[in-house]
């Protein structure tokens, strides 16, 4: 990385960074403007531009997205930016301003539409109360006659009509009760009564929980109403597709309104980028990193255009500078996951490249099945090769196919093929087609083998730190913090040896007498070395004897692998299941497809659960266990400044 | 009597039934915690669905891992056939219960963190690792279980 500084006019501000933006290899940082040129030069971030550019692309991106499902053209099956030449680009961007008229219209039918779907949500919803009246015979909007009054309402249907017609009787009322329907939780009532008696009826009904209804704003009967706002639910039906089909044609624009969306997009991180470098009254100046590589090319490229001065440095010690990764084919494929987890720092090693093997043989190990991997190996291959995608995809479809091709290893030597197909098939289920061993029948031998993978894994976690060590320049701390380490470890796990299961007798006789010898000696060192940042005396002892402590993680850690093993078993055992259940049926016609059947489905649903697992286990046992033991991230991808656009990408 | 009826096959039977009762049981009851969660995020986020859904998947291992124990449990007993002791038949009940009681608990309480970390997820996709880091903490129990298990079926 090489930090650069470009002071140019300010006239050619704008077009030098869309130059830096076409050719995009420059990280420009937010530069800091020192005290004696503030006078000078200052930020100017101009709002209202962003203010407005943001509008846009909000405008444009809310169509894009009401419109995108009528688009009915075939969708490919990943996701990827279309390619498209400077020159289509500008003849679309110059029509920009028709298009962000179409968006908004855009966004006018979509207000549209809603507003209609609402309508008939109201018609609806005024269909299902009228219907509770459906049976009653005057029109809604009749509530009196010239000595009567003609009330309509509820009660809870737990009131009794009847008991309630007895006590009007009783009273002498002239009152009539007429039940017009009734469902689980309501009566609806049309009550007669003479206006004489209005005070006395009123106050019987409100005892008996009666509730008045009204129908403002309709008239006639209910029937009539009803289908007249049937009619209308129709009408606004017929809208609604006329809507649609109009919308399904607007869709053949969104190319468009997708290129013009990309356009503001680019037009606002140039806005926001301008707010990031000094300007002063003529002259403005930035700053940012680039890779050493290009920087020739760069330079030549914008001094030969503009008026420029340009100078580049190495960084200086301590500074940081983003991290831009370069590893080979197979280290390069699990870069994401290291990146999920943090962005390695500038002064660390890039553990790429020593973490891939172990990422992707562990995978194999956990999924283990040699048929599986076949079909793992074969789709993301054809996908790697063959299919257009976006750099991350078509990392992690490599990734995969290196893990698939992991998985035949493994699934090759403990002799899995979709299980124990192959044994069922031929009927001989004590064939062994395993090169190594079958872990199923000797899982305490693969429990040990799980472990020293462990060991190995945790011992090449602390050599990274020694390569960390040495590129900080502490060489004696590779020493004290590493050596000693290696010693102890070592003598604890000769130590423990015995009491692993199935570890070979003469290997423990071999190693056992100096087990006790190393391990005093690296506890020793670290009690003599682990204290010595501590300042005070207390502190060198405390910290001396708190490394010991890491011990017990170091057990944990090695204990933690034992995982790879229970995994694995998992699959080849749940794979033989599949395989016995389904050739249950027997070699007949309806056996055979049974078989097939059990054989896709079950096989389906194994995979995906353990290919999963094996994915986020294998993940964790890089976080936890290996990172966890020299891992320094903290670090600042290398993001230069380039066109960072969503649908389309530009080629020259 | 007792001892005709409930005899060394009617014991590992037990164990296996046990193994992936409790497993599973665990397994359904922290996969059904993380699924809320899950369906609340998806209802305010419906591209969140690949994410979540790995979360969720996560405390389904318990229930695979009794599933392979009763497995192995019952492929034990095949290989014994009829000559198997009453100690025999004992210890593969026994030999059931680490992955079954380990996998209810770890079961649910997975569950539990995977719904928290779905909380995460609604939050800020990007930390959606950290999230399955977390979770994956109570799975190391669930795969201690299985491991002696599988070591105590192995001793039969």
């Amino acid at each position: 990385m090489k930090k650069l500084t470009l002071v140019g006019l300010h006239d050619d501000r704008h077009r030098i960074l869309n130059r830096l933006m076409e050719l995009g290899v420059l990280d420009i940082s937010d530069v800091e403007i020192s005290e004696q040129l503030k006078p000078l030069f200052r930020k100017e971030v101009d709002a209202d531009d962003i203010r407005e550019l943001d509008d846009k692309i909000n405008t444009l991106e809310s169509a894009i997205k009401f419109i995108k499902p009528y688009d009915e053209r075939k969708k490919p099956l990943f996701k990827v930016r279309r390619d498209m030449n400077h020159h289509d680009f500008m003849s679309i961007v110059l029509k920009r301003h028709d298009v962000l008229q179409l968006a908004s219209e855009i966004n006018g039918i979509r207000e549209e539409l809603q507003g209609v779907k609402s309508e008939i949500n109201k018609r609806n919803s005024s269909i299902t109360q009228l219907g509770s009246w459906n049976a009653l015979s005057i029109p809604v909007d009749t509530t009196e006659t010239a000595r009567t009054e003609i009330w309509k309402g509820m009660m809870p249907a737990a009131a009794d009509i009847e008991a309630i017609r007895g006590s009007i009787d009783e009273d002498n009322l002239a009152c009539s009760i007429e039940e017009t329907g009734r469902d689980n939780d309501q009566i609806y009532l049309t009550v007669y009564l003479h206006r004489e008696d209005m005070q006395q009826v009123s106050s019987v009904l409100k005892r008996n929980g009666f509730s008045n209804v009204n129908f403002p704003g309709l008239e006639g009967s209910v029937s009539d109403n009803i289908s007249k706002l049937k009619g209308e639910i129709d009408n606004n039906k017929t809208k609604i597709s006329e809507i649609e089909e109009n919308l399904g044609k607007m869709s053949g624009y969104l190319d468009e309104l997708e290129v013009v969306f990309d356009y503001y997009s680019i037009r606002k991180d140039i806005s926001l980028t301008e707010g990031e470098v000094a300007s002063g009254k003529r002259i403005f100046f930035l700053e940012g990193w680039l890779p050493e590589n290009i920087e020739e090319a760069m330079v030549e490229e914008i001094s030969g255009k503009w008026t420029v001065d340009i100078s580049t440095r190495e960084p200086l010690e301590d500074e940081e500078y983003p991290i831009l990764l370069k590893n080979g084919f197979i280290g390069d494929s699990v870069q994401d996951i290291t990146n999920m987890y943090d962005v390695p720092s500038h002064k660390a090693v890039d553990p790429n490249p020593v973490m891939a093997p172990f990422f992707i043989l562990f995978f194999g190990l956990m999924l283990s099945d040699a048929g599986y991997g076949l079909i793992m190996a074969a789709a993301c291959g054809a996908i790697y090769f063959f299919v257009n995608l976006e750099d991350t995809m078509k990392r992690f479809m490599k990734m995969m196919m290196l893990c698939g091709v992991a998985t035949i290893f493994w699934g090759a030597l403990f002799g899995s093929w979709f299980g124990n197909l192959i044994p069922v098939l031929s009927g001989n289920l004590t064939m062994d087609l395993s090169i190594w061993f079958q872990p199923v029948n000797n899982p305490e031998y693969m429990l040990m083998w799980a472990l020293l993978f462990g060991v190995i894994h945790l011992y090449v976690g602390l050599a990274m730190k020694a390569a960390n060590l040495i590129k900080q320049k502490q060489y004696l701390a590779v020493l004290w913090d590493v050596v000693s380490w290696y010693i102890f470890f070592t003598g604890a796990v000769f130590l423990v040896m015995p009491f692993v299961p199935a570890v070979p007798q003469a290997a423990i006789d071999a190693v056992a007498p100096y087990g006790m010898y190393l391990f005093i000696a690296g506890a020793a060192l670290l009690l003599l070395t682990q204290g010595r940042k501590s300042k005070n005396f207390f502190g060198k002892i405390i910290g001396g004897l708190s490394a010991l402590y890491d011990l017990i993680s170091f057990m944990s850690d090695v204990l933690s692998y034992s995982r790879l093993l229970a995994l694995g078993l998992a699959t080849s055992v749940i794979a033989s299941i599949v395989n016995e259940m389904g050739s249950m049926g027997g070699f007949t016609f309806t056996g055979v497809i049974v078989f097939v059947l059990v054989f896709l489905v079950g096989h389906g649903i194994n995979f995906a659960l353990n290919a999963l697992g094996a994915y986020v286990h294998s993940s964790r046992l890089q976080y936890i266990e290996f990172f966890n033991k020299f891992y320094e991230g903290g670090g600042k991808a290398f993001a230069p400044f380039r066109r960072n656009t969503k649908y389309i990408r530009i080629k020259d | 009597m007792f001892f005709e009826v409930f005899n060394a096959n009617f014991w590992a039977i037990l164990g296996a039934a046990l193994a992936f009762f409790l497993a599973g049981a665990g397994s359904a009851k922290g996969v059904s915690i993380a699924g809320e969660a899950a369906s609340g995020v998806v209802a305010e986020d419906t591209d969140k669905f690949v994410n979540v859904m790995i979360l969720e998947a996560l405390p389904s291992t318990q229930g695979i891992y009794g599933f392979v124990i009763a497995f192995m449990i019952m492929a034990a007993m095949t290989d014994l056939g009829s000559a198997i002791t009453m100690q025999q038949g004992l210890t593969l009940f026994v030999a059931g219960l680490p992955i079954g009681i380990v996998g209810l608990f770890s079961g649910i309480y997975q569950g539990r963190v995977a719904a928290a970390s779905i909380g995460i997820v609604a939050k800020r996709s990007g930390d959606m690792v950290k999230g399955i880091i977390l979770t994956l903490m109570v799975e190391l129990f669930a795969i201690f279980g299985i491991l002696i298990s599988i070591l105590m079926v192995g001793r039969v």
